[in-house]
C-alpha cells in the first residue's frame, strides 16, 4: 500500500504535466517547443505593442519566463517600431511586411519598461512608453499563460 | 524633465478659435474689411476672422500671448484722435497700442488705409478699424473682448526659449577669438523687400504628422530671368503654388508669377533649377514635383516663360528632388541629373486642410498620403526609384541615358554634386544618400559612368542631405562638405550637444551600411592628389538637423563661408541655422548669433495647425500622441491652435540689392522666407570683390562646369560654376570672389567646359561685374 502511494506521488506530477501539455492549445505548444524555448510575436500598431503567445494575447504587457531562451518575432502593421528595453540591452526594429527578430534569455525576474522610440511615427507625449516587460518565474509564467489564453 | 520634453509640453497652445475663420465669406480683402467693421451686423459677431499674419517686428515681438493694437497715423489730426481713444480702449486692460506709423511697408501690407489694426495673441491680424468712426471703435472693443476670451496661455518658451539666450551669450563671447572679419551683420528685410511669398505645407507635416519626406520642404532658386542684371527669385511651394519675384532694384521685389507664366499650383513642389538649356542667353527653369510630374519652362527672353514639358522628355512623374544641370559629354548642351528619392508616398490621395490656420479657405488641393513607414523605405527594394541622367539632344529635347551610361543608382538621393573628383576634365557625380551609403560615379569621357564610391570615400554620412564642393582653404582644389540630417534623427538631443557627431541609436538592421557610415556631417578635404580625408570635427563643420548648405564669401575676405539651413518643426524644438565663418581656411567658426542671423526677429515659433477637437479632428492620432487624454481634452476649448517651431530648408547666397556684399534668402517650412540682408558694404566700406559672369560659346552658354582662377595680390582663388546654390536649389548667376584687402585683379583664368583655357591679364579693377565670353 505504502509502495502504491509512493508510486502515485511519484507519477502524479508527471501525469499533471502530461495533462497540462495535452490541454495546451497546439500552436502555443509549438511556440514553447521550437528551437528556442519560447517564441512570441510582437506586433506594433497604433503606437502600441500586442504580444501573441499562440492563441493568447497581451496588449502592452510582455510576460516572459526567466531562464528560457526566447525568440521575439517583430512585426508591424503601420509605423516602424523599435522594440527597445534599455534595461536588458534589447533593441530591434519592426517594419511592415518585413521580418525581424530578437533572441534572448532573461536571467533575473523583474519588470522593465519598453521604451518608445522616435521612429514610431512620432513621440510627442513626454515620457510615453510602449509597455512593460515582466520577467517572472517559469511556474508563474505558466499560470499567467493559462489565464491569458482563457 | 528633459529639455525636449519641456518643449513638447509647451507646444500646445489652445485658444478658442472662431468657427468662422474657415469660411470664404469671412475672408475679406483689405478694402472690404475696412468697410465691414463699421456695419451693424459685425457688431454682433462673436469672433473676428483671421485676416493675415502680422509682419514680425522687433518692437512688437514680445507682445505675443496677448492681443494688441497697432496704429498707423497719417496726420496730426489722426494722432490726436488715436490718443483720445487710447484711454477708452485700454481702460481696465493691460493693452498695448503700438504706433507703427514709420513702418511704411508694414502699413502697406496690413493697413493701407491707415487705420487701427487689432492683432491677436498669435500675431494674426483680426480687424481693421477707422479711428474716426465711433461705431468702428465700438466694434474694436467688442472684438478685443472676444480675442481676450480666446487666450488661455502662450508659454514664453515657445517663442523665446532660455537656451537660445545662453547659446547666444556663449557664442558672442567667442567673437574676439575669430580672426576673420565679422564686424557686420544680417537683418531680415523681407517686409521691406516686398516679398509676400508664404510656404505652405501638407497636413502630414502638421495635424496628420508622420515621419515622411514631405518634411524636406521646398527649394528656392535665383537667376536674372529678364536680362536686367538684377537677380530674381523663384520660390517653390508644397501647397498654394510657386512664385517668381522679380528684382526691381534697391532690394525690392514684385510678384510676377502669373505674368511670367511659371505658376505651378496643382502639385507639391520640391526644387527649382535655373539653367540655359537651349543656349539662347536666358535661364530656363526646371521645377520638380511630387508624383504629378516635373515641369520644364522655356524662358522667352523677356521675363515670360512657356511650359514646354510635353515632348521635352523631362516630365518625369515620381518622387523627384533636386535637379542638377551639367554638361557630362561636353557637347555644349546642358544635360541634367534628376535625383529621385524613392517611394515615400502611396497612390492614395487626400485633401489639404492645413491652410485653415491662416484664416484662408481650404483650397481643395490634394496630396499623396505618405507611407507610415516611409523612413524605412531603404529596407524595401520595391520602393526604390532610380535617379535619372538626361542627355540634352538639342531642340529642347532630352533623352534618358541612365541605363545606357551605367548610371543606375537606386539610392535614396535628394541632391547631387557635379564635380570633377578625379581631375580628368570630365564632370563626375557625387550622390548623397539620405538613408545609406553615398555613391560616386566617375565620368569616363562622357561615354559611361563607373561606380567608385567606396573606393574613394570608404565612409560617408548615413543620412546625407545637402552637398557643396568648394575650395575651403584656397589650395586650388575642391573639397566636399556634406550635411547629414537623418543621423541626427536617431536621438533628440539638447542644444549642448549640437556640435557633436550623433550617438547613433538605431540598429544595424535598420542602418544596413555595415560600418561604412559617418553619423554626422562630413567634410572631405581634398589633398590634391586624388584622396579625400574626412575632417569635419577638426574644422567645426558639425551641427544639428542640417538640410543643406549654401557656400560663398559672406565677409569678402577670400575664404568661402557656409550657411547651413538646420531645423525640424512640429513636433520638435527649434533648430538653429548655422552660419559658419571660414577663419582663414583653418576652421569654421559658429557665427549665426554674432552676425545677427539668430535669433529670428519675432520669436522662434508660429501657429502650426488648428484642431477642431469636437468636429473634423475628433480622435485624430495627433491628439493622443500629444498626450491629451479625456481629462486634458475636457479642459480645452472646442478648437485649439498648436504651435510649431519655425525652420529653414533651402537657401541661396547672392547679392540681392547689388551693393557688392552677399545676402541670404531662405525658403522656410510653413512660413515666409527670410531675406537676410548684409550690411558688410556699410560696415567695411573698403571691402573688395569681383563678380564674374561667364558666357559660353563652344561650351554651354551658362558655363556650368567652368573653372575660374583669380590672382589678386597674394591671393589665389578658385571657383567652379556648378549652379549648386543650396539644398533643392540650383541657380544661374555670376561667380563671386571676395578679395580681402586686394584692390585689383592681377590675373584671371577660365578653363571652359570645352577645354579652352582663357586668360584675362590684369590689372583689372575690383568691385565690378566682369563679363568673360569664351573665345569662339
Amino acid at each position: 500500500m505504502k509502495r502504491n502511494r509512493f508510486t502515485i506521488l511519484l507519477l502524479l506530477p508527471m501525469v499533471v504535466a502530461v495533462v497540462l501539455w495535452a490541454v495546451l492549445p497546439r500552436h502555443r505548444r509549438a511556440a514553447m517547443s521550437s528551437g528556442d524555448d519560447l517564441v512570441v510575436e510582437a506586433r506594433g500598431y497604433g503606437r502600441a505593442w500586442q504580444f501573441s503567445y499562440g492563441d493568447a494575447r497581451s496588449d502592452g504587457r510582455l510576460v516572459l519566463p526567466v531562464g528560457l531562451n526566447v525568440e521575439l518575432r517583430l512585426r508591424s502593421d503601420d509605423f516602424i517600431y523599435v522594440f527597445s528595453c534599455p534595461d536588458l540591452g534589447l533593441k530591434e526594429i519592426a517594419v511592415p511586411d518585413l521580418k525581424f527578430s530578437v533572441g534572448f534569455k532573461a536571467e533575473q525576474v523583474g519588470t522593465h519598461t519598453l521604451a518608445m522610440d522616435p521612429m514610431c511615427g512620432f513621440q510627442l507625449a513626454p515620457g510615453k512608453t510602449m509597455g512593460t516587460l515582466e520577467i517572472v518565474s517559469q511556474s508563474q509564467f505558466r499560470r499567467w499563460l493559462l489565464n491569458a489564453s482563457k | 524633465m528633459t529639455l525636449t520634453s519641456r518643449f513638447l509640453c509647451l507646444w500646445l497652445v489652445p485658444i478658442g478659435l472662431l468657427s468662422s475663420c474657415n469660411k470664404n465669406e469671412d475672408e475679406p480683402d483689405t478694402e472690404s474689411s475696412v468697410s465691414t467693421v463699421v456695419i451693424e451686423e459685425d457688431m454682433d459677431r462673436v469672433h473676428p476672422p483671421v485676416l493675415e499674419f502680422m509682419p514680425m517686428l522687433k518692437e512688437t515681438s514680445l507682445l505675443t500671448g496677448v492681443p494688441w493694437v497697432a496704429s498707423f497715423i497719417s496726420s496730426p489730426q489722426e494722432k490726436t484722435l488715436v490718443e483720445a481713444i487710447r484711454g477708452q480702449i485700454t481702460a481696465g486692460r493691460d493693452l498695448q497700442v503700438v504706433e507703427l506709423t514709420n513702418e511704411l511697408d508694414v502699413r502697406q501690407a496690413v493697413s493701407p488705409e491707415g487705420l487701427l489694426v487689432l492683432v491677436d495673441a498669435y500675431q494674426r491680424v483680426r480687424g481693421r478699424y477707422d479711428s474716426k468712426s465711433p461705431r468702428a471703435i465700438n466694434a474694436l472693443m467688442t472684438d478685443l473682448s472676444a480675442l481676450e476670451a480666446e487666450v488661455l496661455n502662450v508659454p514664453p518658451d515657445v517663442r523665446d526659449p532660455e537656451w537660445m539666450k545662453e547659446r547666444a551669450k556663449a557664442q558672442l563671447a567667442t567673437a574676439d577669438s575669430i580672426q576673420a572679419f565679422h564686424d557686420f551683420s544680417f537683418s531680415d528685410r523681407r517686409e521691406a523687400s516686398g516679398i509676400r511669398f508664404m510656404h505652405k505645407i501638407v497636413d502630414e507635416s502638421g495635424k496628420r504628422f508622420k515621419g515622411v519626406h514631405y518634411d524636406h520642404g521646398s527649394g528656392v532658386a535665383v537667376a536674372d530671368i529678364d536680362g536686367d542684371e538684377q537677380l530674381d527669385i523663384y520660390f517653390v511651394n508644397q501647397v498654394g503654388g510657386n512664385e517668381l519675384w522679380r528684382n526691381v532694384g534697391d532690394g525690392k521685389f514684385e510678384n510676377i508669377t502669373e505674368r511670367a507664366g511659371v505658376f505651378v499650383s496643382d502639385r507639391v513642389g520640391v526644387s527649382a533649377s535655373f539653367a540655359d538649356i537651349d543656349n539662347d542667353g536666358d535661364p530656363d527653369l526646371y521645377v520638380t514635383a511630387l508624383r504629378k510630374g516635373n515641369v520644364l519652362f522655356e524662358n522667352l527672353g523677356d521675363g515670360r516663360f512657356r511650359n514646354i514639358t510635353a515632348g521635352s522628355g523631362l516630365g518625369y512623374k515620381g518622387h523627384s528632388s533636386g535637379a542638377v544641370f551639367f554638361d557630362y559629354d561636353r557637347d555644349g548642351f546642358l544635360d541634367v541629373f534628376l535625383a529621385n528619392v524613392g517611394q515615400y508616398t502611396k497612390a492614395e490621395t487626400t485633401k489639404v486642410t492645413m491652410e485653415s490656420i491662416r484664416g484662408e479657405a481650404e483650397t481643395g488641393e490634394t496630396y499623396h498620403v505618405g507611407f507610415a513607414d516611409a523612413f524605412g523605405g531603404h529596407l524595401k527594394p520595391e520602393r526604390e526609384e532610380m535617379s535619372r541622367l538626361y542627355r540634352n539632344l538639342g531642340g529642347k529635347k532630352f533623352e534618358d541615358v541612365s541605363v545606357a551610361l551605367g548610371l543606375e543608382d537606386n539610392g535614396w538621393t535628394g541632391d547631387a554634386a557635379p564635380v570633377d573628383i578625379d581631375s580628368d576634365g570630365w564632370t563626375d557625380l557625387y550622390l548623397p544618400s539620405m538613408q545609406g551609403d553615398d555613391e560616386v560615379y566617375l565620368n569616363k569621357g562622357g561615354k559611361k559612368f563607373e561606380r567608385a564610391g567606396r573606393e574613394l570615400f570608404p565612409k560617408t554620412p548615413w543620412g546625407s542631405m545637402g552637398i557643396k564642393a568648394f575650395d575651403f582653404e584656397n589650395d586650388g582644389d575642391l573639397d566636399l562638405y556634406i550635411t547629414d540630417m537623418h543621423s541626427d534623427m536617431s536621438e533628440h538631443i539638447g542644444p549642448e550637444r549640437e556640435k557633436e557627431k550623433a550617438d547613433m541609436k538605431w540598429t544595424s538592421s535598420f542602418l544596413k551600411t555595415d560600418g561604412t557610415s559617418v553619423y554626422g556631417n562630413a567634410f572631405f578635404r581634398n589633398d590634391g592628389a586624388g584622396s579625400f580625408e574626412e575632417v569635419s570635427d577638426s574644422l567645426g563643420a558639425e551641427n544639428y538637423w542640417p538640410w543643406g548648405l549654401s557656400a560663398d564669401d559672406l565677409n569678402a575676405d577670400g575664404f568661402d563661408d557656409a550657411f547651413v539651413t538646420s531645423s525640424m518643426n512640429f513636433p520638435l524644438r527649434y533648430g538653429v541655422n548655422s552660419l559658419l565663418i571660414n577663419d582663414g581656411g583653418e576652421r569654421f567658426r559658429d557665427a549665426e548669433f554674432i552676425l545677427g542671423v539668430e535669433p529670428r526677429v519675432g520669436g522662434l515659433a508660429v501657429p502650426w495647425f488648428e484642431l477642431d477637437l469636437i468636429g473634423a479632428d475628433k480622435g485624430a492620432p495627433v491628439i493622443e500622441a500629444m498626450g491629451l487624454d479625456e481629462v486634458a481634452l475636457g479642459k480645452l476649448p472646442e478648437r485649439v491652435v498648436v504651435w510649431g517651431a519655425m525652420g529653414s530648408r533651402s537657401s541661396v547666397i547672392f547679392d540681392l540689392d547689388d551693393d557688392g556684399d552677399l545676402d541670404i534668402v531662405t525658403n522656410e517650412m510653413n512660413h515666409h522666407p527670410m531675406v537676410l540682408v548684409s550690411d558688410l558694404s556699410e560696415k567695411k566700406p573698403d571691402f573688395s570683390y569681383l563678380k564674374v559672369k561667364l558666357v559660353g560659346t563652344k561650351s554651354n552658354r551658362s558655363a556650368l562646369g567652368a573653372v575660374v582662377r583669380v590672382v589678386a595680390g597674394d591671393m589665389k582663388l578658385m571657383k567652379v560654376k556648378d549652379g549648386q546654390t543650396g539644398y533643392l536649389s540650383h541657380s544661374d548667376f555670376p561667380l563671386y570672389f571676395g578679395l580681402g584687402s586686394a584692390k585689383q585683379i592681377d590675373r584671371l583664368e577660365v578653363t571652359w567646359p570645352s577645354g579652352t583655357v582663357q586668360v584675362v591679364d590684369g590689372p583689372s579693377a575690383a568691385n565690378q561685374l566682369l563679363t568673360v565670353t569664351e573665345p569662339e
